[in-house]
């Protein structure tokens, strides 16, 4: 969207005490152990569960106490220890925003992480623009602002 | 105006619809309001909330006034989630090196 000029990407590193396998893992697999759950999620103090399917399509979505799953996203692209892409949608449709994770072996038993969210205001054109903002990022931050709270 | 205003800002859902519209290119206020549920005034005092909140900016074209996304808002926006994040990695981190993993 070049009228407003571009939005950088958030980009996040970590280094990390552990393999890049033990790292992806922990990631995906355990996100549920180390997620904020109660602060960060659509159902607030009613979030119990938060899935992660590292494989291509894969869901990722919460589990309230009702036992209802709503969704946080879709995995894009996983390929294990290394790279996993997927969407942030939180219950809004299209593409949102998007995440890029990757682990890369530092040479010495440990991993360098690093998180792009990316996808803010970009240069679409037409119909795909519309779609995007219609249902998109400006919804995605707002549902999500709302699970900060 | 701080981050927490902006949010408050977009609260109301008419008036996140309204921020959405001008998201994807900018309108005068009676184009926003044909395509909404909600009269002209109503249109007005929305944008009037998104203007103090510093979301959109307002521009005279001729006799129209024009209403626009404001970037500097928009990215105030994502330096909010650049901390989120931070917070999200800092518990990551410290579960995986803790042993939890």
């Amino acid at each position: 969207m070049k009228e407003y000029g571009t939005v950088a990407p958030v980009e996040k590193t970590l280094s990390l005490r552990a393999s890049p396998a033990r790292a992806f893992a922990h990631f995906t697999d355990n996100i549920a152990q180390w997620w904020p759950l109660a602060e960060h999620s659509l159902s607030h103090d009613n979030a119990r569960g938060l899935v992660f399917e590292a494989k291509r399509g894969g869901r990722i979505y919460e589990i309230d106490s009702a036992g209802r799953e709503r969704e946080w996203g879709c995995v894009k692209e996983c390929e294990p220890p290394h790279r996993v892409v997927f969407s942030w949608v939180l219950e809004k449709p299209a593409d949102a925003t998007e995440i890029e994770v990757t682990f890369e072996d530092d040479g010495k038993g440990g991993t360098d992480f690093k998180l792009v969210h990316r996808g803010w205001l970009e240069t679409k054109s037409g119909a795909e623009r519309r779609g995007m903002y219609d249902g998109g990022w400006m919804g995605v931050l707002a549902a999500f602002v709302e699970g900060l709270k | 105006m701080t981050y927490g205003n902006k949010i408050e800002a977009l609260g109301p859902p008419t008036r996140r619809a309204i921020f959405e519209r001008l998201a994807a290119g900018p309108l005068p206020v009676g184009k926003l309001a044909e395509t909404l549920p909600v009269s002209r005034p109503a249109v007005s005092q929305h944008l009037k909330a998104l203007k103090a909140a510093g979301l959109v900016t307002e521009t005279r074209e001729g006799t129209a006034r024009i209403y626009r996304v404001d970037p500097t808002g928009v990215a105030e926006l994502r330096d909010y989630f650049d901390r989120f994040w931070d917070v999200a990695l800092g518990a990551y981190k410290r579960s995986l090196e803790g042993g939890d993993a």
